[in-house]
């Protein structure tokens, strides 16, 4: 079973940035539900979070404090407006406290921001840009007027030169799977936002593990995670948990989440690459996905700490080399010749072009790019590997993926000089014209592709799970190739090749 | 002689069978190359400087920084047009060794605006400007005082949406002793180059397009647009080849949306359940050009009052393009949803009360069979329920929905070209594109029915514009085209070679046909030769032969039709706490005419159905109203569904003789039309309430129903 709730994360680095003045963990407590439309079968297994599960929050206490804001908060579904006020959060309430200016400049918001509360159990709060999208037909939604089921809470960034810094303490939201996938937030207003999922299989992990990961967790995001009541959970699992004051599991599930833990930004060019070995603790890893069954394409495979010997990066560590100052002031300059790094440390690599050797489809391919060139941009732009292609470039759609030592990856977020050392797969190493694979002759015969632009990535992430899951059914294809999207809509035939083929056991 | 028409079911071999896709290989393998695959050697990466502001004037332009960067070899900026309409509109372009450089490059082009007020709202009627369009017939007015119909009003709205093609818009161009050759992500190869010579100073004979794959255009992809004559410049202007592609944020943005459609809507039917008056006044934003209603009341077009007014709503946002089917999935959805209210008030059935009204549209008998196969497919008798019964007791109510639509789909303007080789292999050349549909495979399809050959034995190219022309991938008009003018062609070739064949076998060539891979007798069948066999009787000279396909002509002949119907119904379930609609399962009931490919034809409608469960429950171009800035600029947060969001799907296509005998009608567009309208009316059959905009967001649902009260 795995379940899927909301709390709050970072993008697993930080800027150097406190995003918060308080000191001390921060703390949010979350209580989850298990998935309302298969309430018939309260004790049937759930499917892994992400794709058809859909929680509802009864009790969540989120504290959190963000950087500026691109967006608005809308709530929902029976709420009232009442003035901004500590003394309303009763059963349950969204209130925003604006933060004093903490330096000066800094402006303080104008008006103060409407509190929602809600007696209505369970309350639905969305958040969402409000302005744009949501008015009904011929509702206006112009300056200052709201409509009363909607009362809205503006908060812009300081780009737009007008909030700064707030904390949102919500008793009660509705955190479900629409609400990730749907959100109509920009990775800049999540990364601020700083909003994290969990989901865990209670059944793969013990206690002793979980409570091992917890601490980890808790650690390296700096806040304590708590949960309680779960007594409207099936008996079975709360039998078996009863006392796990504790939960805590890692989710990549794609279509749930925004890919904040690895967002692909435009960095400062050519950034000084460290390469760090000691940078980490031992042990820790960053965002792996190894444990949940379900969730088999895993992104932002991290190998630096399961092979020291491998370019062992790690984002704190390279950020902390290259230094904010740097990052900063980003003297746009390309093609640097490779001497000009020159602080004398030997483990520094870049700026500028360097050489990597890169193992694709069993060959060796030895290329020369800059440290900030994606594994993606390699295969296609230098390498004349076309077949993973540029889609989102966001770790979202899956057309990029690629296998890199049998595990689905995105490769457009995954840095070509992180993936040297590793044994990397594309669609051009499944199969040929000549000699099909059994997922692409399945593919072929189901006609599961048209433009066939999404094709590639499909049938690579399609080969690996066949590998993984031999006698997969129609619904864990369904869940399984979550990680890929398609326009056209090849999803039926592919729902067929794929089971066809894990049927059939070859690959 | 062989005769153009098309064989009947018993003499068929590949016609209207599943056959898969030749190109599949290609494909699934990564072989296949597409405009953005293509490396041409000393290739330079081109990025786009684009507008931040929605409405502004650009005083100036300085890319003296870009200029410097190494790396950098050529630089374009715009000279004319400094009136910038929306957020992403192009301005400046630079051109540099690697993808890196080039969008660094882009960065340090400085530019100054003189930012105005932009109008990005369009969801209030009252922001029009445009004179509204009037379209009436019958008394409107009349019929809605008649005391003995009762009357139904609603608010509906459809918003604004991208293609959001997999593959984004652009193309390689490069210049070659004074000719251009472009390699373009292209639905038009035939006319690609149109006005692109002029625009780049090579004449339009010295323009070679190449289009092997495109993924996917969705009816964004004729033009060749701004982009394509600024990579022909910068081509020139480096004397390198340019690769330029949109990326993603500015291929949601600015190359192309489907428009949205607002309307209050007033609808009058007799208390028995017959529609007798429609009046809607319907308002939406296409981004800063014109406007066009679309056609409401959609398909029941004989209702006896009807009105429409059209309000235009200008914004400064990227303009509109053809989107599958244009207007008709807007117009659909504002029907169906309308008239799904209208029997929910009259607490009738709504198959009952469509099967009442399909004598107010133009195919009734096809509506009636196939709304009563619809209804067999998903189990309407055991589900169906009237609005808000949809019982049990926990949170999720589950109902079912139903639309009907149209589309036209004549086949266009087309030239295809047949060799027979004196060695028997068969070569068949058209300038068509295959835009994923399996458009290669239908041309083999039909010339390797038509001479009696195995599919592998015939050989397909077309994507290049050097080849017969033949008509863009639009308006559903493609498989009407080619399969006629190759069927014309190759039968023209065949009729050459039975002449040869007919002197040897001591017959004439009416009595001859090819079959199975033989020429032989019709009336003595032993009487036969091999077709390799009657190839080498050609000598030195291959057969090549034309086949023109001319949209009025081809239908009189029988081979292309124009006009087809379409059902679909849905199966939802609906959490009423947090709102959250589940598909259960689709079931769309299409007609086409005559099949030429039975398993891509079905793949055609499976596809449109999700990309219907997308803009249902997730798609929606948002915009910020203060900026104009798109706000979900990404595959993030502009939601495709997933894998997992499409429940069962089913499609049962119409083969019975008296679809078939109409000859070919396209199917693209039709069966992306109704799913926005079935869904949104299995929604409100199930939870009680009209959810009345699209997307059906769990916001939305939940809003509804506190509205309707129904909150949990």
């Amino acid at each position: 079973m795995c379940f899927l709730f909301g709390g709050i994360a970072d993008r697993g680095f930080d800027f150097g940035r406190e995003m918060d003045n308080e000191k001390g963990p921060k703390k949010f407590s979350i209580m989850v539900s298990e998935d309302r439309s298969t309430q018939q079968n309260a004790d049937k297994q759930l499917p892994c979070a992400g794709n058809i599960f859909q929680p509802t929050f009864r009790k969540l206490k989120i504290r959190l404090s963000s950087a500026p804001f691109y967006h608005s908060f809308m709530t929902t579904s029976g709420l009232s407006t009442s003035p901004s006020s500590k003394a309303n959060l009763e059963s349950s309430s969204l209130e925003l406290l604006p933060r004093p200016a903490s330096k000066p400049g800094d402006t303080q918001i104008s008006s103060t921001p409407e509190v929602c509360t809600s007696t209505a159990h369970p309350s639905a709060v969305s958040f969402h840009p409000a302005t744009p999208w949501s008015p009904l037909p011929g509702q206006r939604l112009g300056e200052g007027e709201l409509s009363p089921r909607r009362p809205l809470i503006q908060i812009e960034n300081q780009k737009s030169k007008i909030e700064n810094d707030f904390q949102v303490e919500a008793d009660q939201l509705a955190v479900s799977n629409f609400l990730l996938r749907d959100a109509r937030f920009t990775p800049d207003f999540l990364r601020d936002f700083k909003i994290f999922y969990f989901c865990f299989d209670p059944e793969i992990q013990s206690e002793k593990r979980t409570e091992k990961k917890l601490r980890k967790v808790e650690k390296k995001l700096r806040f304590s995670v708590q949960t309680e009541n779960f007594s409207h959970l099936p008996t079975t699992y709360v039998k078996k948990h009863e006392n796990q004051k504790f939960r805590e599991a890692e989710l990549f599930h794609p279509q749930s989440l925004p890919r904040i833990f690895r967002p692909r930004i435009p960095l400062p060019p050519s950034p000084a690459f460290v390469a760090s070995a000691n940078s980490e603790e031992p042990g820790r890893s960053e965002r792996t996905m190894t444990d949940c069954p379900r969730c088999f394409n895993e992104r932002n495979v991290r190998m630096s700490n399961r092979n020291q010997n491998s370019s062992g990066v790690s984002r704190r560590g390279f950020l902390k080399g290259v230094g904010l100052g740097t990052a900063a002031t980003g003297v746009l300059t390309a093609v640097r010749p490779v001497a000009e790094a020159a602080t004398g440390d030997p483990n520094l690599k870049g700026p500028g072009e360097i050489p990597i050797s890169l193992k694709i489809n069993g060959q060796t391919k030895k290329v020369s790019v800059e440290p900030r060139v994606t594994l993606l941009d390699t295969l296609r732009n230098r390498l004349d590997i076309t077949g993973p292609k540029k889609v989102c470039d966001r770790a979202t759609c899956g057309a990029c993926t690629v296998l890199v030592d049998g595990k689905p990856t995105y490769s457009c977020t995954l840095l070509a000089v992180e993936a040297e050392g590793h044994d990397i797969t594309t669609v051009e190493g499944i199969g040929t014209p000549d000699k099909l694979s059994a997922v692409q002759k399945a593919f072929i015969e189901n006609d599961a592709q048209q433009c066939g632009f999404c094709t590639p990535g499909f049938v690579t992430a399609a080969t690996a799970f066949v590998r993984q899951h031999p006698n997969a059914s129609v619904d864990d294809v369904r869940k399984g190739l979550g990680g890929n999207l398609c326009r056209c809509g090849t999803y039926a035939g592919m729902l067929l090749a794929v089971s066809d083929a894990a049927k059939k056991g070859a690959v | 002689m062989a005769k153009v028409d098309w064989p009947s079911k018993d003499k068929r071999t590949h016609l209207g069978k599943r056959i898969s896709r030749i190109d599949g290989p290609l494909k699934t393998t990564g072989t296949a190359k597409y405009s953005y695959d293509i490396n041409r050697p000393k290739m330079l990466w081109a990025k786009l400087v684009t507008s931040p502001y929605a409405k502004a004037e650009v005083s100036s332009i300085d890319t003296s920084a870009a200029e410097a960067l190494p790396g950098v070899k050529a630089v374009w900026k715009e000279e004319q047009n400094k009136n910038m309409q929306y957020v992403g509109q192009i301005i400046a372009a630079v051109a540099a060794e690697t993808e890196e450089i080039a969008t660094e490059a882009a960065h340090l082009v400085k530019v100054q605006y003189n930012i105005q007020d932009a109008a990005v709202s369009d969801t209030d009627a009252s922001l029009s400007k445009d004179k509204p369009t009037l379209k009436e017939g019958g008394k409107v007015d009349e019929a809605f005082a008649d005391s003995n119909s009762i009357t139904h009003s609603g608010t509906y709205g459809i918003p604004v949406i991208s293609h959001c093609c997999l593959e984004p818009h652009g193309q390689v161009t490069e210049v070659k002793d004074d000719e251009l050759y472009v390699w373009p992500s292209t639905q038009n190869v035939s006319r690609y180059t149109d006005r692109l010579g002029d625009s780049v100073g090579i004449p339009q004979n010295k323009i070679h397009v190449d289009c092997q794959h495109m993924g996917g255009g969705f009816g964004s992809k004729f033009e060749y647009d701004k982009w394509g004559v600024i990579g022909g410049l910068l081509a020139k202007q480096s004397g390198r080849p340019i690769k330029l592609m949109l990326d993603r944020d500015l291929e949601l943005m600015i190359a192309g949306n489907r428009p949205s459609a607002y309307a209050k809507i007033k609808v009058a039917a007799t208390k028995d359940g017959t529609l007798t008056a429609l009046d809607a006044e319907v308002w939406g934003t296409g981004g800063n050009g014109g406007y066009n209603p679309p056609p409401v009341p959609y398909v029941f077009t004989k209702i006896p009052n009807t009105k429409l007014v059209g309000k235009g709503i200008r914004t400064n946002r990227g303009g509109q393009r053809a989107w599958r089917a244009p207007n008709h999935p807007q117009g659909c959805f504002l029907t169906m949803s309308a008239l799904e209210d209208t029997a929910a008030a009259l607490k009738m059935d709504a198959l009952e009360f469509f099967l009442k009204n399909v004598h107010l549209t133009d195919r009734p008998d096809v509506y009636t069979e196939e709304l009563n196969i619809a209804a067999e497919l998903i189990g309407y008798k055991q589900k169906a329920h009237l609005r808000g019964q949809g019982g049990g007791d926990g949170p999720v109510k589950r109902g079912l929905g139903m639309s009907i639509h149209t589309c036209g789909g004549m086949g266009h303007p087309s030239e295809c070209e047949v060799t027979i080789n004196p060695d028997g292999s068969v070569l068949t050349r058209i300038g068509s594109q295959d835009l994923g549909v399996g458009t290669r495979t239908s041309l083999d399809i039909v010339v390797a029915e038509t001479l009696g050959l195995p599919l592998k034995a015939v050989t397909v190219e077309l994507g290049k514009n050097s080849y017969p022309q033949s008509g863009a991938s639009g308006g559903s008009t493609t498989i009407g085209g080619i399969s006629v003018s190759s069927r014309k062609a190759a039968t023209a070739a065949l009729n050459d070679l039975l002449e040869k064949v007919a002197a040897r076998a001591n017959t004439t060539a009416d009595n001859l046909e090819a079959r199975d891979g033989w020429i032989r007798q019709i009336d003595k069948p032993d009487n036969k030769m091999a077709w390799k066999e009657a190839c080498a009787l050609l000598g030195p000279t291959p057969i090549v032969q034309r086949g023109k396909s001319v949209p009025g002509e081809s239908q009189k002949e029988k081979l292309i039709d124009a006009g087809v119907g379409g059902v679909q119904m849905a199966d939802v379930s609906v959490d009423i706490e947090t709102g959250i609609v589940t598909i259960n399962e689709m079931v769309a009931v299409q007609d086409c005419g005559l099949i030429v490919n039975l398993k891509t034809a079905e793949s055609q409608v499976f596809g449109a159905l999700i990309m219907g469960i997308t803009y249902s429950l997730f798609e929606e171009a948002v915009y910020d109203h203060k900026t104009g800035r798109m706000l979900n600029a990404d595959m993030e947060f502009y939601r495709l569904a997933g894998i997992h969001d499409v429940g069962n799907l089913k499609v049962h296509m119409m083969t019975t003789d008296r679809h078939e005998s109409r000859g070919v009608i396209g199917l693209g567009e039709p069966p992306v039309i109704s799913p926005g309208a079935a869904i949104a009316n299995a929604v409100a059959n199930a939870c009680g309430v009209r959810v009345p905009q699209l997307p059906l967001t769990p916001d939305r649902v939940i809003a509804a129903l506190y509205e309707g009260g129904k909150v949990a």
